[in-house]
């Protein structure tokens, strides 16, 4: 055999040579080719030995948050009564946002406009009520159906999502991370496969979040301002 | 490249962001990776991710195989991570010319064990063609076989070839005095 070229000494390095049996043959026979291959492998190795930044384990999730406000969403086609929960939703979100920091206001709003506060506080509370017994559902690996569980989460990330951006348009960061970790959560148990490892892997999840925790103190936060304005009744 | 759950690509597919939310989880430290062997810089690099997943979501409805969601995801990369090269100008600052501005002997002796190893390995690297410098990176990086890299960049496969075949002799011309002076 003819020494062979760059070219299959190269194929050969990466394992695409067809016939890689007659080229280790003649390498094995001929000095110069061996040392021009070690001399090629050693170059090869030398660069792909240079290592890449490493990104943590959150970076998917990173990118995620990054890229989301630029993603170009279709026209919905939902249904009115949809906009009206949305624009319910917001509203509350708007009221609530501003509130449920530690900096109460006891500034009387406008006639009715406690009412219409407490009805809001009421469906947040409910809101959130609800995602926190779908949380523990799962952290305690409960016997719901999976696809009910899956049905549920995805139905609570978009609410969620709601006050989540609203909150944070606010200027409320406290409400507004303890929401988004909340849709994480929510998101990743709409989506997580349906076997033992999965569930295991979302209680992980959610144990080391400790969302369940902040879910808590942000209902109490809620309650507590459902107190303030039940009191100024009397 | 990890894979996702077919439904899971299914429902990006149909719209559902949640669903295209996983895809990038799940895939964003690879497509990093590939950005950054092309691009060369962290900068870059992270820009090249978003415009990945913004094109993505924009195409995906036209995603016909399951099966190799990677790879093409692969080609959004290396065709993001090259528009972004091109675009930044500090990237062409950066870049020394192999023919008009190779690294001095003194340079490459003194490097081997040092820093300086590693700017000559970038300095290999930032003077291939960004079809040179995408092919060698799928095909040495990321482990791609010669037909993948063809699929991922849009070429034949005697293109990838050719493509790899220059890189590597360019990275070699380069390199080679290293070869010479480190066992």
């Amino acid at each position: 055999m003819k020494h062979p070229p760059e070219e299959d000494l190269i194929l050969y390095y990466y394992g695409e040579l067809v016939d890689e049996s007659e080229l280790g043959t003649h390498v094995a026979g001929c000095s110069a080719c061996r040392e021009e291959l070690l001399s090629l492998e050693g170059l090869l190795k030398r660069v792909g030995a240079q290592p890449v930044p490493e990104r943590g384990p959150d970076y998917g999730r990173e990118v995620w948050s990054r890229l989301e406000a630029h993603l170009p969403r279709p026209r919905r086609q939902a249904s009115t009564a949809w906009w009206l929960v949305a624009a319910a939703l917001l509203l509350a979100a708007t009221f609530l946002a501003g509130r449920l920091s530690t900096r109460w206001n006891d500034a009387s709003p406008m006639p009715g406009a406690s009412l219409r506060e407490r009805i809001l506080l009421v469906a947040l509370g409910d809101h959130l009520e609800r995602s926190e017994r779908l949380l523990l559902e799962l952290a305690n690996g409960g016997s719901a159906g999976a696809g009910n569980e899956r049905a549920m989460a995805t139905d609570l990330v978009r609410t969620t999502r709601l006050y989540r951006q609203t909150a944070r348009q606010l200027g409320d960061g406290g409400a507004a991370n303890t929401l988004e970790e909340l849709e994480r959560v929510l998101l990743d148990a709409s989506h997580e496969p349906e076997t033992e490892e999965g569930r295991l892997s979302l209680k992980e999840r959610i144990e080391e979040l400790d969302v369940l925790f902040k879910l808590r103190v942000l209902q109490t936060n809620v309650h507590h301002r459902e107190v303030q304005l039940a009191a100024r009744r009397f | 490249m990890k894979v996702l759950a077919e439904d899971v690509v299914e429902r990006a597919r149909g719209g559902d962001e949640a669903a295209f939310r996983a895809i990038v989880e799940t895939y964003s430290r690879d497509v990093f990776r590939l950005a950054f062997r092309i691009t060369g810089n962290e900068e870059d690099a992270e820009d090249a991710v978003q415009e990945t997943f913004l094109r993505a979501y924009q195409k995906l409805k036209g995603f016909e195989s399951r099966s190799s969601l990677g790879t093409w995801l692969y080609r959004v990369t290396a065709n993001s991570a090259i528009d972004v090269v091109r675009r930044n100008k500090r990237h062409e600052n950066r870049r020394a010319p192999l023919e008009e501005d190779p690294p001095s002997q003194a340079a490459q002796e003194g490097a081997v064990f040092g820093s300086q190893l590693r700017d000559l390995l970038d300095s290999s690297l930032s003077g291939l063609s960004e079809l040179e410098r995408s092919a060698f990176a799928l095909r040495h990086f990321q482990e791609c076989t010669l037909a993948e890299v063809s699929e991922a960049l849009g070429i034949t496969v005697s293109a990838a070839k050719q493509a790899l075949f220059r890189a590597v002799r360019k990275i070699r011309k380069t390199l080679a005095p290293l070869s010479r002076s480190t066992p």
